[in-house]
């Protein structure tokens, strides 16, 4: 992944600009009532290597990029004068072993990971300092990018999420409770 | 911010009848307080002893403030610092004697009588001795936890606490023996190191936990809360030597420097809450609010009555039913069905949200009844209105009785829920998950 403020402009963004296989615009998709991430995970899987396709957001869509990173794509990302973020997706060369390895996470703290199952998109928000975990769960909910279930993985049951989250209209149930992980599959109420 | 680590909390957790005995106690000496001072205004407002005044200011401030700040410190400092929860055997000693002298206490203020009140204090004393024991060694143990503004602050706490007791035992005994050169100024003393010292330091320390806890928001940064704490216990003893010497300045320059620490303290605060996640922060924040305000309003009430120009009741006041009850009542109507939902989440088959377990109607009536008994209060103390503070007494009691509906069915309600969904059973093991992509995520920007 890559971000304007830690590496300059790679030379496939101007091909991708010329030439996007796809291009979307996820205020659009949210003023519709749709789900962004479903959305673009289904067009990324259409773009052939050597492609890519636009994204222009309202905000810096973390998640996604994590996303497509697994699926062999690189973003780069830059914010708009209107204060939203346009970020370029590339698949360099279809095989994720070829790709140029993600840049290491800071050291202070413990990575986040976003993936995709069966079920949906997974949050694993273990091994983050307190009160992290909490708080990255509704600062990704609140973002407004994801309105489908969500599997989250926390380090213990999360007493003071759980009123926040019942706030916000997301039905929750603990789908595994071991010490050090319990897994939270949360809901929204419309689709409960 | 209070961390719930449930994996393994049945050893962080104390035994719920430890937490019961000490809340219902404070909840209970609640309604009490108010009921003397409606029934005994006239004494509560000349606030001199032994008689029934100083019997309602100490069942506030030993039966409610100190009770749920034992109560509360026993339990969450081991859960903060991850550490195992102190015996309940010891727990419940502590409890037996603190509540046991503090009823006792009271007994002998309200009924004139120096034996229960020398018993009463010395019961007490030897209650929080105990507990700063206990303190004490969930600080040495919990120093791993990283808690730089929390644990320094509770550390100070257990001093100023030390010496309260020693001025309460001075104090007691001095009714029987004279011992004390000037006993008002040694009362004094005793009510500003115990407000301020005592209850205070333990307000400054968690604050930095519970605020961004109840608040969902991200806590002070580490060390950001180091200037007041400094400048509290500079103040603090400056004050205090200043009313204990008769020097005048040093009473003025602890005074404003308390000013300026309660400031920074507050503005800290605000800052953190102004960045919260929790959209809507409810009744315990009104309260909440209203004591951020009421802590630089005791210490000008405090400097005005040194001066000489507003009654020492009123300084009183403000301080106690004012900043130390009101943020209590804030603080403690959350963390009931918080510590509540922590026990389903280790005992029942399925954990109940904190949510779940409110009432809130018992709370909208304290929400209005605690600052209008407090409004009335503060205008009997001015101007002194004896009929008004009698009022205020009726008011508060009502607003405590409700307290006590809301605990009593937070209670009820983690009870019924454990009856209805049966005993925590072992869950299956989730089937092996397919492994996570080898990437990372960078730290996420806050959109609120």
């Amino acid at each position: 992944m890559m971000t304007p403020s830690t590496l300059s402009r790679p030379a496939w963004v101007a091909d991708v600009d010329a030439d996007p296989a796809a291009e979307i615009d996820v205020g659009r998709l949210l003023a519709q009532g749709g789900d962004p991430l479903s959305t673009l995970t289904g067009t990324a899987a259409t773009v052939p290597a050597g492609r890519g396709m636009v994204v222009v957001a309202p905000f810096d869509p973390v998640p996604l990029r994590d996303l497509l990173a697994g699926d062999g794509f690189e973003s780069f990302v830059e914010p708009l004068a209107d204060g939203r973020f346009r970020v370029r997706f590339f698949r360099a060369g279809g095989c994720a072993a070829a790709r140029s390895p993600a840049p290491p996470a800071p050291a202070a703290e413990p990575p986040r990971k976003f993936w995709m199952d069966a079920d949906g998109l997974h949050l694993d928000v273990r091994g983050l300092p307190p009160p992290r975990p909490m708080l990255d769960v509704l600062a990704f909910l609140d973002g407004g990018a994801h309105s489908q279930p969500l599997t989250v993985h926390v380090p213990q049951f999360p007493v003071h999420l759980v009123p926040e989250l019942e706030d916000r209209g997301w039905s929750w149930d603990i789908v595994a409770d071991e010490p050090g992980h319990v897994i939270l599959r949360l809901v929204p109420d419309e689709t409960a | 911010m209070l961390v719930v680590p449930l994996a393994g909390a049945e050893k962080r957790l104390l035994h719920p009848a430890v937490p019961i005995g000490f809340f219902g106690t404070a909840v209970t000496a609640h309604v009490a307080a108010w009921l003397l001072a409606a029934v005994f205004p006239a004494e509560v407002l000349a606030a001199g002893g032994p008689g029934p005044g100083l019997a309602a200011v100490h069942a506030l401030t030993l039966g409610v403030l100190v009770t749920t700040a034992v109560g509360a410190l026993l339990q969450i400092l081991p859960v903060t610092t991850q550490q195992d929860a102190p015996r309940t055997p010891l727990a419940a000693l502590v409890l037996a004697l603190t509540a046991g002298g503090g009823v006792v206490l009271v007994a002998g203020f309200a009924l004139y009588s120096v034996p229960l009140l020398i018993a009463g204090a010395g019961s007490a004393v030897l209650g929080l001795t105990g507990f700063a024991a206990l303190l004490v060694r969930l600080l040495v143990k919990g120093r791993a936890a990283g808690l730089v503004d929390t644990l320094p602050a509770v550390a100070l706490a257990a001093v100023w606490l030390a010496a309260l007791a020693v001025l309460a035992l001075l104090l007691a005994h001095d009714y029987r023996v004279p011992l004390l050169p000037d006993h008002a100024a040694a009362a004094v003393v005793h009510l500003v190191v115990a407000a301020y010292g005592f209850m205070g330091f333990l307000v400054i320390g968690f604050s930095h936990v519970l605020v961004p806890m109840l608040a969902v928001a991200e806590p002070p940064k580490p060390g950001a809360g180091r200037p007041a704490l400094v400048l509290a216990t500079v103040s603090l003893l400056a004050a205090a030597g200043g009313l204990l010497g008769g020097f005048d300045p040093l009473v003025w320059v602890g005074l404003a420097g308390g000013l300026v620490a309660s400031g920074l303290h507050v503005a800290l605060m605000v800052k953190t809450v102004g960045k919260r996640l929790r959209r809507k922060l409810g009744p315990s924040f009104v309260l909440v609010r209203l004591s951020w305000v009421l802590l630089p309003a005791s210490l000008v009430a405090g400097g005005l009555a040194y001066a000489g120009l507003v009654p020492p009741a009123l300084f009183a006041v403000l301080l106690l039913p004012g900043w130390l009850l009101t943020l209590l009542l804030g603080i403690l109507q959350r963390i009931l069905p918080f510590l509540a939902s922590m026990h389903t989440v280790r005992t029942c088959a399925k954990p109940l949200s904190a949510k779940t377990l409110e009432w809130s109607l018992p709370i909208r009536v304290v929400t209005l009844c605690h600052p209008a008994a407090l409004g009335l209060l503060t205008v009997a103390a001015a101007f002194d209105l004896p009929l008004l503070a009698r009022l205020g007494g009726a008011v508060g009691a009502v607003g405590a009785c409700a307290f006590v509906l809301y605990a009593a069915t937070v209670g009820l309600r983690a009870r019924r829920h454990r009856t209805s969904v049966g005993p925590k059973q072992p869950r299956p093991v989730r089937p092996a998950a397919p492994p996570p992509p080898p990437f990372a995520a960078p730290p996420m920007e806050f959109r609120t």
